[in-house]
């Protein structure tokens, strides 16, 4: 990378610190530390919500997915608005109302310790194996991209994201979520700005061939659970999704925990509502301009720059004859986009097939690509996330790169940072205080809330280089922290219902669980977007069941 | 936009440690605590509007598909 871009992601870094810890001076007692003193202004913590949400898996791995399967992935955030609104009305007045440190405080004022330890104990078993994965996906991109080892790479973005979220607490978190909210849009805006004036074609003829790779489909209206995306899976599956993450997640939670009032986090809850699908809209966006940048440029024949230097290593001569086919697939595809491009469909109607079938070429070229550098690595050899980097690397001026890169650093350090406040809040407000010790000064409940959350940074930072290693465990800690997630909605859920009761609840959780996991099991064909709705719909049930058992045997005191 | 510029009830002295309730927890929702202005517009005012620009984004992206598909 070039020098100028060093200075530019070194001087974020120092600057995000300095600031960090000049947060520290607002967080000299428990609540300041957790809840800011629950003074924060709406669009501050409305912008950190998404700022959490909006990892450095965002900015590298969804770019890449607009460049390859176009914006159909906007479809998961359909239900989101929904959520906002039916939280902004139940939970949000319920757990503000209740002077709770963390939601699942509030679950045991309503159905006891139980309840309260076991959702915690889920919230910290998922979170803290997540944040080791929020931190190797960027780690394991910069390290094949920058050629560093991968402990360095983890070092650079998990150091000063715990070094600020130790001392600052969540002051610190929530204003450097800020900037870097604002770096993240920023930098996806110039993107784009550059990606639109280096087009050779109008940006009208830009959309047309997205348009017909099948870049530009958003809508799927098939109703099978077994798709992924579709309208239904996003709008239903999607709204129990959303609720469960902004409504029960502490790492969610906990933002408008701390704003000024019921109305402010609201309001805060409200900013995603609006904004979330156009900024996502934007995130694919992105991708979508590179893949049309590159119909007119020369692509790599494999992104990653690690895989590609093992294939050249190891079957060089193979790899040669694949790149000079490859070269001669790129010119012609790229004649024929131009002519799909400058013409008029009606006075040449066969431009626009002729350029599908080009571009079909070339990604018959790069499947074989990709097969060598699976056998060669022996690792599975999808290159989606190294698409943009390598596209920012190589194709955008200098400076410009370096500021992208701070912006993946900084969307990687935004998700973390909140995620350790939790783990810590919950850690020491949910166990430590709970259930050791329960009466101390503010200064011993600091001092161990700082311990803990440098403890789960380090905990990420090292499930992070193991996790890396691993490759397609990242993928099964998602999926186990998908088994809890529908489950502990409908536990809230529950709780809003008066005459449910703590078996109820905690039958229901441990049912609804074992529903999403047997789900999960004998039927993965099911898209995970249903399996909330599977493990909300379960505790309900079993919630609800046991409120008439307990009707039936006469043992109903309310 | 709401405006409860109310300073927080002080909470810098350590809280009291919640009670044990018993095991079958408490009937009904906990009680709230200090009660907050609640100055926000009616919710179905505010799912009105956020439906009204969902449609809104929704209706665009419909649009882009519908213009560029090949």
């Amino acid at each position: 990378m070039h020098p100028l871009n060093w200075i530019v992601v070194a001087g974020y870094l120092a600057y995000v610190v300095v600031d960090g810890v000049r947060r520290a001076k607002g967080a000299r007692q428990i609540e300041g530390y957790f809840l800011a003193n629950r003074t924060l202004p709406w669009w501050a913590v409305g912008l950190s919500v998404m700022a959490t949400q909006l990892s450095a898996v965002t900015l590298i791995g969804t770019t890449g997915q607009g460049a390859t399967d176009g914006l159909r992935f906007v479809q998961i955030y359909f239900g989101l608005p929904l959520a906002m609104v039916i939280l902004g009305a139940t939970l949000v007045p319920l757990l503000r109302g209740a002077g709770v440190y963390t939601a699942y405080e509030y679950l045991e004022q309503r159905f006891g310790p139980g309840a309260r330890s076991f959702t915690a104990f889920l919230f910290l078993l998922s979170r803290g194996a997540a944040c080791g994965t929020i931190i190797a996906a960027p780690g394991v991109v910069f390290s094949a991209v920058l050629g560093w080892p991968l402990e360095w790479c983890v070092a650079l973005i998990g150091v000063p994201t715990v070094a600020y979220t130790m001392l600052g607490g969540i002051q610190a978190v929530t204003w450097t979520d800020v900037k870097q909210m604002i770096l993240i849009v920023a930098s996806l805006a110039t993107v784009v700005a550059v990606l639109v004036a280096k087009m050779p074609v109008s940006p009208d003829d830009a959309l047309r061939l997205a348009g017909a790779a099948g870049r530009l489909e958003v809508f799927d209206l098939s109703f099978t659970v077994t798709e992924r995306y579709t309208l239904w899976s996003g709008l239903i599956g999607g709204t129990f999704l959303m609720l469960s993450y902004f409504g029960t997640d502490q790492s969610q939670v906990q933002r408008y925990l701390a704003a000024k009032s019921v109305g402010a986090a609201r309001s805060s809850l409200l900013m995603s509502a609006y904004w979330k699908i156009p900024l996502q809209a934007l995130v694919l966006l992105v991708g979508v301009l590179v893949f049309v940048h590159y119909q007119f440029q020369p692509q790599p024949l494999l992104y990653n720059p690690a895989h590609e230097a093992a294939v050249v290593q190891e079957r060089g001569a193979e790899y040669d004859a694949l790149r000079e086919r490859f070269a001669g697939a790129l010119a012609e595809r790229e004649s024929a986009a131009r002519r799909a491009a400058g013409t008029d469909e009606g006075a040449a109607p066969g431009a626009m097939d002729e350029f599908l079938s080009r571009d079909a070429a070339v990604q018959e070229i790069r499947r074989e690509a990709l097969g060598l550098a699976e056998a060669v690595t022996g690792e599975p050899s999808d290159d989606v996330n190294y698409v943009i980097p390598r596209f920012v690397l190589s194709e955008l001026p200098v400076g410009l790169s370096g500021l992208f890169v701070a912006a993946v650093i900084a969307a990687a350090m935004s998700s973390i940072s909140s995620e350790l406040n939790s783990l810590s809040t919950t850690t020491v407000v949910d166990f430590y205080r709970r259930w050791f010790r329960r009466r101390a000064g503010d200064a011993h409940y600091l001092a161990v809330s700082r311990w803990t959350t440098l403890f789960w940074g380090a905990f990420a930072c090292v499930v992070a280089t193991f996790i890396a290693n691993l490759g397609s465990l990242i993928e099964v800690v998602n999926r186990v922290g998908s088994l809890f997630y529908g489950s502990i909605l409908g536990v809230f859920l529950l709780a809003l219902i008066p005459r449910a009761r703590g078996t109820g609840a905690l039958a229901g959780l441990v049912a609804g669980m074992g529903a999403v996991a047997a789900t999960a099991f004998f039927a993965p064909e099911v898209a995970y977007l249903w399996h909330n709705v599977v493990g909300a719909a379960t505790v309900l049930k079993v919630g609800l069941l046991e409120i008439g058992l307990r009707a039936a045997l006469g043992r109903d005191r309310a | 936009m709401s405006h409860d510029d109310a300073p927080p009830a002080s909470r810098t002295a350590t809280r009291p440690p919640t009670p044990d309730p018993p095991d079958s927890g408490p009937a009904g929702p906990a009680v709230p605590g200090p009660a907050e202005p609640a100055d926000a517009p009616p919710a179905s005012r505010t799912l009105a509007r956020v439906l009204l620009v969902q449609a809104a984004t929704m209706a665009l992206l419909w649009l882009l598909q519908a213009r560029y598909h090949g």
